[in-house]
């Protein structure tokens, strides 16, 4: 055995997999572990998604009508979100109170009630237990017995909260009202991106990522990597470290959104430190490229990560919301429902049509991410346990007016370590 | 002299004649077109196109439900050289190998020599470094077939997978 290698081993050693030992330097270092332990993973579904947080489950127009519903995931829950009598939006766990069934298997629709097939138990859209068959038996034989009580019986009601048309739930009966919950720069931010405008939604794209979930929120927090990784991005200048820029954190450190205003194609003194800058790179059709202001913000592109499920996404005016569905260490799905506004004329809708071929599993800037998120995770599971480094930028954590720091991914981690005891 | 009957079998004869050549020449295309995918010749792909074409991939839920996104999704034929140009000079990949296999063809709204319409079977093979082959999506073509100058070209193209998932990423066109 070589040095190197007698070191790399007591380095693995030291932060075998299901040790938990955090590395001295803290905010500065990420062992792997956290993104490849199955014991890790239980923790963050119990701590996170079925803890006191608030998880995006879908649209307000996705359910227009009483008895409209889609089903959801929260963790490795799944939900139904569904529009009640008096126009109330409830989110219900999709299991049935009897068996466990997760009954409803289509991903929307309409529904007179909520029907289990396997006995045939009937749950109103509040989830209360309505009916249940032959409870007083056949013939006098059979049924239920008196003591039976239908409203200790229901589906299970998490709690619900909307905002600008989206909806949240959360399974946690102590969890603080959304609008604390999110922070002053979300909110504002939501509000900013869609105000009172009525949503429309485009269309679905449902993508697997052979990833940590985490590693997406990371992604979106790391603005450091969109200049360098995405040629596309740095070349045409919609995100590029000379571009007018700011990662804001928010005050808990758990949500993040990183803002940046178009630049243009032109060579810099910046430009030259980028090898990923090609000057030579011309579009045909530069439709993709052109911005609409839509709003009095300047920022042309905020793309906001809100702990534990929800993205929150415009890059200039390709609109769309994103649920992460974590499946295990080493696997999450992304579910993106693009949108426009009921107010588009049908130039603004094809023209939000075409710049969705930037983002999403087919997405010229898009498929970077997928990639190379697929090569990370290749490397934690693969090689000899380490830690990732984490270490550029001045500040420690908290909001940035330069994409040249990871204090936005260190944020994150001084919360998760927090909320995991770790 | 021929009877009523005889001219119309002769009739239809023809029109099945005609209908199985249709079927060969779409055959012949999509065999050209698999192949400059599969062998990589990205640049020649627009040429496949007619001038303002439309080429869109995306799922049989959105097709079904009749929602617009399209996972790429061009209206101009510059865009589908601007998506060449993405795949070759700026986007990240692992390399892989994607072979086309198209089949059953169904012609309808023949103009003769004029348009028609196409809708036929695809399955798209994907094969990785270290990987297994995979299925990487099947589905079907929704195509607007032209004739120009005795060539065929796509006037539109609807590529609607049933695959509910995609798996990663989608580098190259279908």
């Amino acid at each position: 055995m070589t040095a190197e290698t007698a070191a790399l081993a007591q380095k693995g050693k030291v932060l075998a997999k299901e040790d938990f030992k955090w590395p001295a330097e803290g905010i500065y270092r990420i062992p792997d572990w956290v993104y490849t332990s199955e014991e890790i993973f239980q923790r963050e579904i119990d701590q996170f998604f079925r803890g006191p947080t608030w998880n995006l489950v879908g649209l307000e127009v996705e359910v227009p009508r009483p008895g409209d519903f889609r089903r959801a995931q929260i963790g490795t829950s799944s939900v139904i979100v569904v529009r009640g009598k008096e126009g109330e939006i409830n989110v219900l766990e999709n299991r049935c109170a009897h068996r466990g069934t997760e009954f409803c298997r289509e991903r929307r629709g309409h529904a007179q009630s909520l029907i289990c097939p396997y006995h045939h138990w009937q749950y109103d859209f509040k989830g209360n237990l309505i009916s249940v068959p032959f409870r007083r038996g056949v013939k006098g034989k059979g049924g239920m017995p008196e003591d039976f009580k239908f409203e200790e019986n229901g589906l299970r009601k998490l709690q619900v909260a909307r905002k600008c048309g989206l909806i949240f739930g959360s399974f946690s009966q102590e969890v603080e009202p959304l609008a604390d919950y999110l922070g002053a720069e979300i909110n504002e931010e939501i509000e900013t991106t869609f105000g009172s405008r009525e949503l429309k939604v485009l269309g679905y794209f449902r993508q697997r990522w052979p990833s940590n979930w985490k590693l997406y929120h990371e992604n979106l927090r790391d603005p450091n990597h969109a200049s360098l990784l995405h040629v596309f991005l740095s070349t045409f200048g919609l995100f590029r470290p000379d571009n007018i820029v700011a990662q804001v954190v928010s005050r808990c450190g758990r949500h993040s959104i990183g803002y940046s205003r178009k630049g243009e194609q032109k060579a810099n003194d910046t430009t030259q430190q980028l090898s990923s800058f090609k000057a030579d790179l011309a579009l045909k059709d530069d439709r993709l490229l052109q911005y609409t202001k839509e709003d009095k913000g300047p920022w042309s592109a905020a793309i906001q990560s809100i702990w534990p499920n929800c993205a929150i996404q415009r890059q200039v005016n390709a609109l769309a919301v994103r649920e992460i569905v974590p499946k295990s260490p080493n696997e999450f799905l992304l579910i993106w429902t693009l949108l426009g506004f009921a107010e588009d004329t049908p130039e603004m809708e094809r023209h939000r049509l075409r710049q969705a071929n930037l983002i999403g599993p087919g997405g010229l800037i898009g498929v970077d991410d997928s990639e190379v998120l697929e090569y990370v995770q290749d490397g934690l599971q693969h090689s000899i346990p380490g830690a990732a480094v984490v270490r550029l930028g001045k500040e420690a954590t908290g909001t940035t007016d330069t994409f040249i720091s990871e204090a936005a991914v260190r944020s994150l981690y001084q919360y998760y370590r927090h909320a995991l005891g770790l | 002299m021929k009877t009523l009957g005889a001219t119309v079998n002769e009739h239809r004869t023809r029109q099945r004649e005609e209908e199985i050549l249709l079927r060969l020449e779409v055959d012949d295309f999509n065999s050209r077109y698999a192949d400059v995918l599969d062998q990589g010749n990205l640049k020649e792909w627009p040429d496949f196109f007619a001038p303002s074409p439309f080429y869109k991939i995306t799922s049989r839920e959105n097709f079904s439900a009749g929602f617009p996104i399209g996972i790429m999704y061009c209206d101009s034929k510059e865009m589908l050289i601007d998506r060449v140009t993405a795949i070759l000079s700026s986007m990240e990949f692992s390399p892989r190998i994607i072979t086309h296999f198209i089949s059953n063809h169904f012609i309808s709204n023949l103009v003769p020599s004029s348009a028609f319409s196409c809708r036929s079977n695809f399955l798209l093979v994907e094969n990785m470094a270290d990987q297994k082959p995979s299925l990487l999506m099947a589905g079907q073509y929704y195509d607007k077939f032209i004739w120009s100058e005795s060539k065929l070209l796509l006037k539109e193209r609807i590529c609607v997978y049933d695959s509910i998932l995609i798996q990663t990423s989608i580098i190259y066109p279908v």
